[in-house]
């Protein structure tokens, strides 16, 4: 059972979260505040509840892998790994800065925490599968349990728009075949990409009906709210269970969600000067 | 003679030296099998060593040898997913390996820019350029070199036999980082002795002379060698220099060998857009600028030819990759040398 008083804890948290996007925003003055702030509450139950880390030791051989594959939500993650301990928040003003350890899009190199460099998408699913199956070649067999007995996991976020991309098909495939059950990817469902929705008939590609294609491929699925703390925690802890498949958590969001001025405009990349974040710096909610 | 280097070995048909080691099928299958000789050696001593493949051999075939079945992964008829693979598990301190041919690298080439090359990711690419011959143009690699070339933080290397082969492989391998190595599918003789003292990033002098410079690497190496015989017939004493290291480039030794030669000529089985030729220049034209002619293909697409035609004899003459080619590019630009003819 998950403890009423961690549900607010958390929720507290990502409504923080939330504010140091804004601060990143307007200190870079634009960013991606509609995909960043869809994932808020997903990387709000990692960071500070179910994902193994350690701020201190950031390359600590069983932590559990954190791979962003939209890239570009890479505000959210800073405001994490800033809140987590991994940096001083301090730092989050100088996003994109020249110099600045938070780059663009989420670069490894740059940033202490993050495992994967990204900007392109479709590709991170694949690094996953990658880490995935170096996990099965370290980690020692229990002849018993017939397999490995696995100390980390390794946690994928994409985007919804992002699985339009054929690399993500191509990992799906292999992951399921290679049954990992070390492999959880979370689908941030907020029904738009970069310039329209997602069902936009002839315009895009319609990603229905997704959760059975993911079921198709050979993945264990399910649906969340990902807004709702309490349940993707649940749904995290019930996606451990499962044995012998790789998981897809398809998480129902919102563009934007948290600051009503960007869940109306759906606008992807916006300039943000100091006047927006005037404006809604204390419309979080 | 040069030390290291077999006096006349390039006289040599491949049939003859095939008879002699004992090797009765194709040449392309004595490097592969040599190639994976030297892998399952390398593995067995260093466990972090793994193998991927887009439909490559099964893990029984390296369990014989020693080689713990998980540590062979193979990705279906998925090159892009392969390599995001490879990058993921070098990101875990482990060393894959992909064999593969180098134009498939194009479906990656995304990843290898924004990730591989990005964070040193420790994945060795080993491309074969087995599709040269019956495979058309579609699968003969011509510009991989320039796609490759103008990433930062990449290793690109070249051997022009086998014994540079397994050096080269056991080097890379050693080596921490992005790491392409560019392997011959024709037959090549085998131009080193045994105790070649191979260095990734130092060209090798493999003849001397002061006339005219031939840099070339891999299997114009040899035809290099050959061409520098007809060059001597004509009292023509031609340098050729193994640049077996294309990125990064041995810059000193292309320097030192305009300001003694003063005539440049670059010879290499890829487009003379982009490749070593471009690479030699670019050294050249900051530094020392002296006549220079490229031997490759010119900016053109390749077409299919098969063993029994003929094979690699009609790809090079269609596709200006003789010793006849370096033969006469040699001589324009010593041409040019003596006449100060420097437009």
């Amino acid at each position: 059972m998950i403890d009423e008083a961690k549900v607010k804890d958390l929720e507290a948290k990502a409504k923080q979260i939330r504010r140091d996007i804004m601060v990143q925003l307007v200190g870079a003055g634009g960013g991606h505040p509609g995909p960043s702030l869809s994932i808020v509450e997903i990387c709000t139950a990692l960071y500070f509840s179910h994902a193994k880390l350690d701020p201190k030791n950031p390359t600590w051989e069983d932590r559990d892998r954190i791979v962003l594959g939209k890239a570009h939500a890479c505000e959210t993650i800073y405001a994490c790994l800033a809140r987590r301990g991994y940096f001083s928040p301090e730092i989050l003003p100088t996003y994109k800065h020249f110099g600045s350890i938070l780059q663009g899009h989420a670069d490894a190199w740059a940033t202490v925490g993050l495992e994967y460099s990204g900007g392109s998408l479709g590709q991170g699913l694949g690094f996953a599968l990658g880490l995935a199956l170096a996990a099965r070649i370290k980690t020692p067999y229990n002849v018993m349990r017939q397999a490995p007995d696995y100390k980390y996991r390794i946690f994928c976020i994409c985007g919804d728009g992002e699985t339009m991309e054929g690399d993500i098909w191509e990992a799906a495939m292999s992951a399921s075949s290679y049954k990992l059950p070390n492999l959880i990817n979370i689908v941030d469902y907020n029904q738009f990409s970069a310039s329209m929705a997602t069902s936009s008939g002839g315009q895009s590609v319609d990603l229905e009906p997704i959760v059975e294609k993911w079921r198709a491929f050979g993945w264990w699925v399910t649906e969340v709210d990902g807004h709702n703390i309490r349940q993707l925690l649940e749904t995290l802890q019930m996606a451990d269970n499962i044995p012998t498949k790789p998981k897809c958590i398809i998480a129902h969001t919102v563009k934007g969600k948290g600051i009503p001025y960007f869940e109306q405009t759906h606008v992807h990349m916006p300039d943000v000067s100091k006047e927006l974040y005037d404006k809604v710096i204390d419309t979080v909610y | 003679m040069v030390k290291y280097v077999r006096d006349g070995a390039w006289r040599e048909s491949s049939e003859e030296f095939f008879k002699k080691i004992g090797f009765a099928g194709p040449a392309r299958y004595y490097t592969r099998q040599l190639m994976n000789q030297t892998l399952l050696k390398l593995a067995k001593a260093d466990p972090r060593i793994c193998f991927v493949s887009a439909e490559g051999s099964p893990p029984e075939s390296y369990e014989a040898a020693g080689i713990h079945r998980y540590r062979v992964m193979g990705f279906g008829i998925a090159e892009a997913n392969t390599v995001l693979a490879a990058s993921g598990l070098a990101k875990e301190g482990l060393i894959p390996v992909y064999s593969t041919m180098s134009w498939l690298l194009g479906r990656s080439y995304n990843n290898i820019f924004q990730s591989i090359c990005t964070d040193n990711l420790n994945v060795k690419f080993l491309m074969s350029a087995r599709g040269w011959a019956g495979g058309g143009g579609s699968h003969h690699e011509i510009n991989d070199i320039a796609f490759m070339r103008c990433i930062p933080q990449i290793l690109i290397m070249a051997p022009a036999d086998t014994v540079e082969l397994v050096k080269m492989i056991t080097a890379g391998l050693k080596y921490h980082g992005a790491t392409f190595i560019r392997i011959f599918g024709q037959p090549v003789p085998n131009l080193f002795e045994e105790d070649y003292p191979f260095q990734m990033g130092k060209a090798f002098t493999i003849r001397k002379g002061n006339d005219v410079t031939i840099i070339s690497f891999g299997t114009e190496l040899w035809r290099s060698l050959v061409a520098s015989d007809i060059l001597a017939k004509e009292g023509v004493e031609a340098r050729v220099i193994n640049m077996n290291t294309i990125k990064p480039i041995d810059e000193d030794a292309i320097i030192k060998a305009a300001e003694e030669t003063g005539a440049i000529v670059t010879a290499e089985d890829h487009s003379v857009i982009g490749g070593l030729g471009e690479a030699v220049a670019h050294v050249l034209v900051k530094n020392q600028p002296v006549p220079m002619d490229m031997v490759g293909v010119r900016d053109r697409y390749s077409q299919s030819t098969y063993d029994k035609q003929g094979g690699w004899a009609i790809l090079e003459k269609a596709y200006n990759l003789t010793a006849d080619d370096i033969v006469a590019a040699s001589q324009k630009t010593i041409n040019r040398k003596k006449t100060k003819n420097i437009k």
